[in-house]
């Protein structure tokens, strides 16, 4: 999550507002502008109208058609405008002053912009309209000051409001944005408190029937379902860890009751005691699935209190050193006086002893093993390196699964659960197991603990 | 003795009784809750062995029950392994010990034992002393007529289960139960590496068997003279 929502929501609106108001003054000022000058032209040809009918009822009177005419004539809402009269041989009757040096001769029949000098000399736009009725010819024109005025003003508003707004639609959206999403802040913190621990915990469902209310009824539904789905893999182990317990206790207890009869034959004797060790193999596996089904439910019972891990490695170098006999395996080790971590002793015991018999059972014969373990921040770290083949990094993640138990000794004895428990178990405590390196000098598991607050 | 026990799985139940009556005792038996707080109520054992899954009234509420009326006839209560919150509220609740399922028989017999003639003490204290092998449990050493033995983690360990109950066998998978917290593969084979090298250095030159090999059955240690 670099960015949160709603900052992306408030920019992305900035943005969009900002193509709008980009797209808005290429369109908008054409628009104007085409109906500006429509108007105009009809005003222009209400003047050529009027200017007729005037025309007309001066030839009625009867003076010389010929006689120039004056400034008088011409209606006052006449007078500012581009104002030519001719007759329809060509005699110009009355020409305004402000045409300038401009050629009206020029003119083509019909709407014409052209550009005539003000009277300071500056090229102006103008629109003429020239016409011909009876015996003359009219042109009226005025200068598009005002409209051409009103474009640089309207580019002008839209090159200020551009920033402005999208700085407003920003902030805006923002805000908005902020409003909306909080109810999924609330629902990211609830769910975040689901869990194992908690799994009866549900999101609150706003009271807005929007889709914020209904992802939360759906999530809640399926909260239910693994709800379910826990307390039944929970209800299961329960059940087998009876189940498997009974028949066991009863196999041990009859097995080592007739191993003590008087009349048992030596051999018999052999075989009871064989039988009695697969019975009892049999519940350390019916045992470790029992911790897995629960570490899975995260339902395991951990007991910590500060500890101090020196005296427990200690007690797996020792077994490490007897195991390792037959292998000639020596191991050695580079302890603090104590190193105190908050831990169950039980299942400390249990990841020591899982992550030493896999130590040695992987070790090569007259190998080594050494033994390390320093504080580091808030953690306690226990290194075993050991002369054990080299681990592929792609095997890396593979030797914590279930029932692995590496293809390069397919004759290694154990069910291949020991180092997934131990990782578990050392995840339980809030810690982790993990392959450090591993090379052709050595191979280092790093047991990582939390340590205890002093 | 006369021994109640509380236990629902009949085939257990059939064992255990069996074996108690072998060892001596008087023995009965019932399997549920309610049925053992009548008869304990009803009778004077000496001695209860209970089950804490039971049907009816789990076996931790007959204890409370029972230790609410003033009854303070000694508990052995059988749990499941996993159950640390079982074992731990047991033992708060006044229960005398507690044996995890599956339990080796002769563990059975010796707790029931040992608690049952709770008067004289067996070997609690933080000093044990067998003839002249003294274990300091506290300083974690051990002294053979004044002179320090020096003994590895797991070694100390296995003395202190010998030197706790002199003179009881153990067997093998009792002691791999007792030392290591999940059984490895190598285990009897581990127990009898760490016996030799007790048994070697306890001795040294002495000529004696200190800790003595029961053929098919597992190690005892002989007290050796004051």
């Amino acid at each position: 999550m670099r960015f949160p929502l709603q900052y992306k929501l408030g920019l992305y609106a900035a943005v969009v507002s900002a193509i709008a108001l980009m797209l808005l003054p290429t369109i908008m000022p054409r628009y104007i502008y085409h109906r500006q000058m429509t108007e105009l032209d009809k005003e222009l040809q209400d003047g050529t109208d009027d200017l007729f009918k005037d025309l007309g009822e001066r030839a009625a009177t009867g003076i010389a058609p010929r006689k120039p005419l004056t400034r008088d004539f011409l209606q006052p809402s006449l007078r500012a405008r581009l104002i030519r009269i001719t007759n329809r041989d060509g005699s110009e009757l009355y020409r305004s002053t402000n045409w300038r040096n401009f050629d009206p001769r020029t003119l083509p029949v019909g709407h014409a912009t052209v550009v005539i000098q003000d009277k300071e000399g500056l090229d102006r736009n103008c629109r003429v309209v020239t016409e011909s009725k009876g015996d003359f010819n009219v042109s009226i024109g005025t200068r598009l000051g005002t409209i051409e005025g009103m474009q640089e003003d309207l580019k002008f508003a839209f090159k200020v409001a551009l920033p402005i707004v999208s700085l407003l639609v920003l902030v805006g959206s923002f805000l908005v944005a902020r409003r909306v999403l909080r109810p999924i802040a609330a629902m990211t913190a609830a769910a975040e408190r689901i869990s194992a621990e908690r799994p009866s915990e549900r999101l609150p469902v706003p009271n807005t029937r929007d889709e914020i209310a209904r992802l939360s009824r759906v999530l809640n539904a399926s909260f239910d379902r693994l709800e379910k789905a826990y307390s039944a893999a929970e209800r299961f182990s329960s059940a087998a860890s009876h189940q498997f317990k009974t028949p066991l206790t009863v196999f041990r207890a009859g097995l080592s009751e007739l191993r003590t009869c008087d009349y048992l034959h030596p051999t018999e004797r052999e075989t009871v005691e064989s039988l009695l060790q697969q019975t009892r193999r049999l519940t350390t596996l019916c045992e470790d699935l029992l911790l897995l089904a629960k570490t899975d439910a995260g339902r395991l019972e951990l007991l910590p209190e500060p500890l101090d891990l020196i005296p427990q490695i200690h007690r797996a170098i020792d077994d490490m050193e007897v195991l390792g006999l037959d292998n000639d395996i020596t191991v050695q080790h580079t302890l603090p006086d104590t190193l105190i971590a908050l831990a169950d002793p039980r299942r400390i015991s249990i990841i020591l002893q899982n992550l030493g018999d896999n130590t040695v059972k992987y070790n090569r014969s007259h190998g080594t093993i050494h033994i390390t373990a320093r504080e580091e921040k808030d953690t306690a770290i226990i290194s075993v390196t050991s002369t054990g083949p080299c681990i592929l990094q792609q095997d890396a993640e593979r030797i914590f699964e279930r029932f692995n138990r590496g293809k390069a000794n397919e004759n290694v004895k154990g069910h291949g659960l020991g180092l997934n428990i131990a990782r578990e178990l050392a995840r339980a405590h809030g810690g982790d197991l993990r392959l450090a390196r591993s090379e052709a000098t050595g191979t280092q598991f790093d047991l990582i603990l939390p340590l205890a607050k002093t | 003795m006369r021994i109640l026990v509380v236990e629902d799985e009949e085939k257990i139940a059939v064992l255990v009784v069996r074996a108690l009556q072998k060892a001596g005792h008087q023995v009965e038996s019932c399997s549920d809750g309610a049925a053992a707080l009548s008869a304990i109520s009803s009778n004077n054992f000496d001695f209860i062995v209970l089950d804490v899954n039971l049907p009816v009234m789990d076996g931790l509420e007959v204890l409370k029950k029972m230790r609410a009326d003033k009854n303070h006839t000694r508990v052995l209560l059988l749990t499941a392994r996993d159950g640390v919150t079982d074992r731990v509220t047991g033992l708060r609740t006044g229960a005398d010990d507690y044996l995890t399922k599956p339990f080796a028989m002769e563990e059975l017999l010796a707790r029931v034992e040992v608690i049952g003639r709770r008067a004289p003490s067996p070997n609690q204290g933080d000093i044990i002393d067998v003839g002249d092998i003294r274990m300091d449990i506290r300083k974690h050493r051990v002294t053979r007529a004044g002179a320090i033995i020096s003994l590895s983690p797991r070694e100390f360990e296995l003395l202190q289960i010998f030197l706790q109950e002199p003179g009881r066998t153990f067997s093998r998978e009792e002691i791999c139960e007792r030392i290591w917290e999940r059984e490895h593969e190598y285990d009897t084979r581990t127990v009898e590496i760490f016996v030799m090298r007790l048994r070697k250095k306890l001795s040294e030159d002495r000529d004696e068997n200190i800790i003595e090999t029961v053929r098919g059955i597992g190690y005892v240690l002989n007290p050796p003279a004051p």
